[in-house]
């Protein structure tokens, strides 16, 4: 007889690689737009922004030489000099990368283009905990300090970024849940949800932590469903900065 | 401050080899075999270990160079002050994640192993590790540790090279190593090459990079020089020598 935990917990590793692919256009379109306002300024060959995602950077968006080849690249974190700047959080600016061995030329050879330089700037979230990098390859001459611009556009990055990386995480937790819930005999996803929010490391429980109390806001009458639901609404309207136009 | 006698390098810094200083680079590891470098003489790596209360654990013995950065910073010492005893104290590594809690680790290290000379070319800017390295730094200064910290090279917080107990230091004009600058008005308090700069890097290449992370192992270098031929230097001792030797002191106007 299948096992329905195991095939489960199957889906929610298809969803954990189909998921990043699955983040919405627009929000990727702005991560592009922002790829081309900051090689404009830094008057770059290309520029990408690529997400902390475990070990490994996830080119989410990228623009210019070798655009098309970069973006979706998925390449480990304990190398190179992005790698050095999601790890450490510090900016690194390389004048001649050519010199240096450690750059995947592999990498760059396989998608098109070889940087003479590079500069990358890490992009954090309030706590200072690194979300992704900003990579400006080749710049010339812009219209400032390309490490303020890139600092600038890495700021900007930030919560598209964290959202993705929400979106990313939800998919195949929830499955996850759904998997332990089957084998514990759960009818609810309540205790499988707190119980991943208990193992997991903290940028994951977050998110674990926020849809246990979901699934037990689901459990309640759906008028009291539907009052903290206008309140959370209501809430988040209120701390969000207003649009004037 | 005008002194009776002028405070001249041959004073200070001696035969300038920086010999038998202990010097703790808290970086990526460094690679010894880098011909730049010139040997390592203790190596520990503080790596995750979620069975210790604190989380990590201090992994003594040779380890690699991750990155590059730690290799880098280890040659500029050696050549500002080659007969330095290095010390790598890597804190980085993928699983770490450039935790600010690694970097504390790796100072208070550095201060419980009586090192002589820390230095520190990465930052944090979250505010909640202020009062961790404040501490830290208070207890390096009493202890006559003297800590380099680099300053970040963005605008923003940074932790702990903001701190006045620490030699903070940020680039200056130039490729010259012998050159320093004093800017006693904070927050980064000395200047040093690191525009534009050949540094050694993984595999024994070089690269031409640019940041306040390679501007701070020249003043460490400078410091080891005079440790060595004045030891027991205190910070506030050194401070006021570096100051006087200055390019911008007026005593060299």
């Amino acid at each position: 007889m299948p096992n329905p935990g195991n095939l489960t917990r199957q889906l929610a590793a298809v969803a954990d690689s189909l998921g990043p692919l699955l983040i919405p256009i627009e929000q990727r379109n702005q991560l592009v737009d922002l790829c081309a306002m900051t090689r404009l300024a830094t008057g770059a060959a290309s520029v990408s922004i690529a997400r902390l995602d475990g070990n490994a950077l996830l080119y989410e968006a990228a623009e210019g030489a070798g655009a098309a080849n970069v973006t979706g690249l998925r390449l480990p974190s304990d190398r190179g000099i992005a790698g050095y700047v999601a790890n450490t959080g510090q900016s690194l600016v390389v004048d001649e990368v050519h010199s240096d061995p450690r750059f995947a030329r592999d990498v760059a050879e396989r998608i098109g283009y070889v940087p003479t330089s590079l500069l990358a700037v890490p992009v954090v979230d309030a706590q200072d905990r690194v979300l992704g990098v900003v990579s400006v390859l080749d710049r010339t001459v812009g219209i400032g300090d390309p490490l303020a611009i890139a600092s600038a556009s890495g700021r900007v990055a930030a919560p598209l970024l964290a959202t993705s990386a929400a979106i990313a995480t939800l998919g195949p937790l929830l499955l996850r849940a759904v998997a332990d819930a089957m084998d514990a005999n759960e009818t609810t996803l309540v205790s499988a949800l707190q119980r991943l929010a208990d193992d997991l490391p903290a940028e994951d429980a977050e998110i674990a932590s926020l849809a246990s109390m979901f699934a037990q806001l689901r459990a309640l009458p759906a008028a009291t469903q539907q009052a903290v639901g206008r309140i959370l609404i209501e809430s988040i309207a209120l701390a969000t900065p207003r649009r004037r136009w | 401050m005008a002194f009776p006698q002028a405070i001249t390098r041959s004073w200070a810094y001696g035969d300038g080899t920086g010999k038998g200083v202990r010097v703790a680079v808290v970086d990526s590891g460094i690679d010894a075999e880098h011909p730049l470098v010139g040997g390592v003489q203790q190596y520990v790596a503080i790596d995750r270990d979620d069975s210790t209360e604190s989380g990590v654990c201090f992994v003594p013995g040779p380890h690699a160079d991750l990155y590059g950065h730690g290799t880098a910073c280890a040659a500029i010492i050696r050549d500002v002050a080659p007969e330095v005893d290095l010390v790598s104290v890597r804190v980085l590594r993928d699983d770490l994640k450039g935790s600010a809690a690694a970097f504390a680790y790796g100072v208070e290290w550095c201060i419980e192993e009586g090192i002589d000379i820390i230095n520190l070319s990465m930052s944090t800017a979250s505010e909640r590790w202020a009062e961790t390295f404040w501490d830290l730094v208070d207890v390096a200064t009493y202890r006559g540790v003297l800590l380099v910290a680099a300053m970040n090279n963005e605008p923003k917080r940074t932790i702990p090279s903001e701190l006045a107990g620490v030699f903070s230091v940020a680039c200056a004009p130039g490729t010259d190593r012998e050159q320093i600058w004093c800017n006693p008005d904070g927050p980064a308090e000395w200047g040093a090459a690191g525009i534009d700069v050949d540094v050694a890097w993984m595999n024994g290449a070089t690269i031409r990079t640019t940041g306040n992370s390679f501007a701070a192992p020249i003043i460490t270098g400078h410091l080891a020089r005079l440790l060595a031929t004045h030891p027991g230097t205190r910070a506030w001792q050194a401070k006021t020598v570096l100051a006087e030797l200055a390019v911008n002191s007026p005593a060299n106007s």
